[in-house]
């Protein structure tokens, strides 16, 4: 191994130094948030943004930023056309807001600070808005949100629509990473690495636990909606002996379904996937994150465990099938492409930076689209990293990769998406709220570093 | 830009981690482990420095810097003791840059790392 693989493999960014062991722990479902409001389809919630300690395997207490206390922060749960209000304290020492990651909303409410001023600390917001689409959702600060999102401000919300699949089990996978220092603390000092690649931690989470024990039951149709909120790991899952049936990403089910050997997660993204647990009672198995190429030699690392898969002892379930469609959604209509958007990396005045078309956040000339027209987006990709591509208030469809039109079959509805290094992503896009809206690399440090920019959506365009 | 192979593992621990001795002004201590330096590899017009801490409690890691035309070391930087990398954005010249490592903890020193060398224009 070259020392450059060893470097990512073991010891990805500052301080990332001893990946620590971890003793088996079932998977924790998420805390659910709790419902104030008697109107079945109004669901009326407190979030606390507030210091909190948690403990990882090996070392003292840490203190992390959480969402009423846990990390992940509370699970909400909706049905599509609920209307969602939020009474939203914030305890931090430092200014935040929410901001409601793949949610269509009024811009006034996706908390970034085109659109909102910051709740600085003792301060009050009240969101409230509809939640329009089914799918897996989450939300986090959008401010210094690489800070932020790694010291554990997250949480996930599950919008169930009409024709949602029926399966046996079902359960949420909210992965994340984090560097812990052997003194329990968190690193504040940002290397250049963590600059370059996202903070990689040196602790893999699901649902806040370390190497976690998902138990599932012998031929049970089992349903996973996984979402990736690490900073800046990309989770490429394989579970041997078994094949991801995908139904579904960001912006819900997906009509034609497919099978995956790897589930490759960017930061930001989620999947919906369905496996037959096939498994004999009693036996075990290991969810690896395998090493995916994203650039600067990232490919090299080892593939590192994320959870244990134990099948429990129940009888086995049989005659179950996996889904091979779903309802139609709307395809956008190709058209030539109108904005281009270049997203680069460089060092300027010693400093590294992320560019889009040459400039950093706030100097980059915002995008004009009209209210409810089509609009095609080149989004070229000049550096030799991936990004995820992340756009605010609505969702797009991808038209062309590298020059290949998308088939058919892979029609989904994304909010963010891989830009591969030194490619072009055609996609189309329309928004139906007004207002300004962010678009940016969600490797979060990339977005802080300059790679972001905004869509001013008018009437009149 | 990409981080550069430029060195295998084995080399480095063939080089091992070591006092180079010379021109340090502090005393070093034995109780410290020397970091062992990595990587020195061009990235962007500059040079990229991995490293390993082998001690675990240092306050600081201190490189030093060497021009191929100088006969002495100069602090290229100082990070926080659990860092294990940095750009040396210092660094553009076309030459040879030699550098080594230590680790601070108080007032004591570490023995120096092993040496690595690397121009920013050998790309």
């Amino acid at each position: 191994m070259g020392a450059t693989a060893l470097l990512f493999a073991c010891a990805c960014g500052s301080g990332a130094q001893e990946p620590a062991a971890a003793a088996p722990e079932p998977l924790p479902a998420l805390t659910p948030a709790v419902d104030e409001n008697p109107d079945p389809s109004i669901l009326e919630v407190n979030l606390e943004a507030a210091e909190s300690q948690v403990r990882f395997p090996g070392t003292p207490p840490t203190r992390v930023w959480t969402y009423n206390g846990t990390l992940p922060g509370p699970l909400i749960e909706a049905s599509a056309g609920d209307e969602l209000r939020v009474h939203f304290s914030n305890r931090l020492p430092e200014s935040t807001t929410i901001h409601w990651h793949g949610v269509r909303v009024p811009a006034a409410m996706d908390g970034t600070l085109a659109m909102q001023t910051p709740v600085e600390p003792g301060g009050t917001f009240e969101y409230s808005f509809t939640l329009r689409d089914a799918g897996l959702f989450w939300f986090h600060p959008h401010i210094r949100s690489d800070v932020q999102v790694e010291k554990g401000l997250y949480g996930v919300i599950r919008v169930r629509g009409l024709d949602e699949p029926s399966s046996d089990d079902e359960q949420i996978l909210v992965l994340d990473d984090i560097s812990v220092l052997p003194d329990g603390t968190l690193p504040t000092y940002l290397d250049d690495e963590s600059k370059m690649l996202g903070r990689q931690g040196n602790v893999l989470l699901v649902n806040g636990r370390a190497m976690p024990t998902l138990r599932w039951r012998a031929g049970a149709l089992t349903r996973l909606r996984v979402v990736n909120t690490a900073n800046g790991r990309f989770f490429n899952l394989s579970l041997p002996g078994y094949v991801f049936r995908v139904i579904g990403t960001d912006g819900g089910l997906i009509p034609h379904p497919y099978d995956a050997d790897r589930l490759l997660l960017a930061p930001g993204e989620r999947y919906d996937v369905m496996v037959i647990v096939t498994g004999d009672p009693g036996s075990e198995a290991t969810l690896w994150d395998e090493p995916y190429d994203r650039g600067h030699d990232t490919g090299a690392a080892d593939p590192l465990p994320l959870a244990k898969v134990a099948v429990t002892e129940d009888a086995p379930l049989d005659g179950r099938a996996l889904p091979d469609s779903f309802p139609a959604i709307e395809r956008l209509p190709d058209g030539s492409s109108d904005e281009h958007i270049e997203l680069d990396e460089m060092l300027r005045d010693g400093e590294q930076i992320f560019t889009i078309n040459g400039d950093t956040y706030p100097d980059v000339p915002p995008i004009a689209m009209g209210l409810g027209t089509l609009h095609y987006l080149k989004v070229q990709n000049a550096s030799p990293m991936d990004h995820p591509f992340h756009v605010h208030g609505t969702f797009f469809q991808l038209l062309e990769a590298a020059g290949t039109p998308t088939s058919a079959d892979a029609l989904a509805n994304k909010d963010t998406i891989i830009v591969p290094q030194m490619t072009t992503l055609r996609l189309a896009i329309r928004f139906d709220e007004p207002g300004r809206w962010m678009y940016h690399c969600h490797i979060l440090e990339h977005a802080e570093l300059g790679m972001m920019g905004e869509i001013q959506v008018t009437q009149d365009n | 830009m990409r981080f550069r192979n430029v060195f295998v593992l084995s080399t480095v621990l063939f080089a091992g981690a070591c006092s180079s001795g010379g021109d340090d002004d502090t005393s070093a201590t034995a109780t410290l482990e020397a970091p062992m330096l990595m990587e020195v590899a061009p990235m962007e017009g500059a040079l990229h420095l991995a490293w390993m801490n082998m001690q675990k409690d240092c306050d600081s890691v201190e490189a030093e810097r060497k021009m191929e035309h100088q006969t002495s070391y100069d602090l290229a930087f100082s990070v926080p003791g659990n860092v294990d990398n940095k750009m040396d954005t210092a660094a553009t010249d076309n030459m040879m840059y030699a550098y080594r490592m230590r680790c601070k903890k108080g007032a004591a020193y570490s023995s120096y790392s092993n040496e690595v060398s690397a121009n920013p224009h050998d790309m």
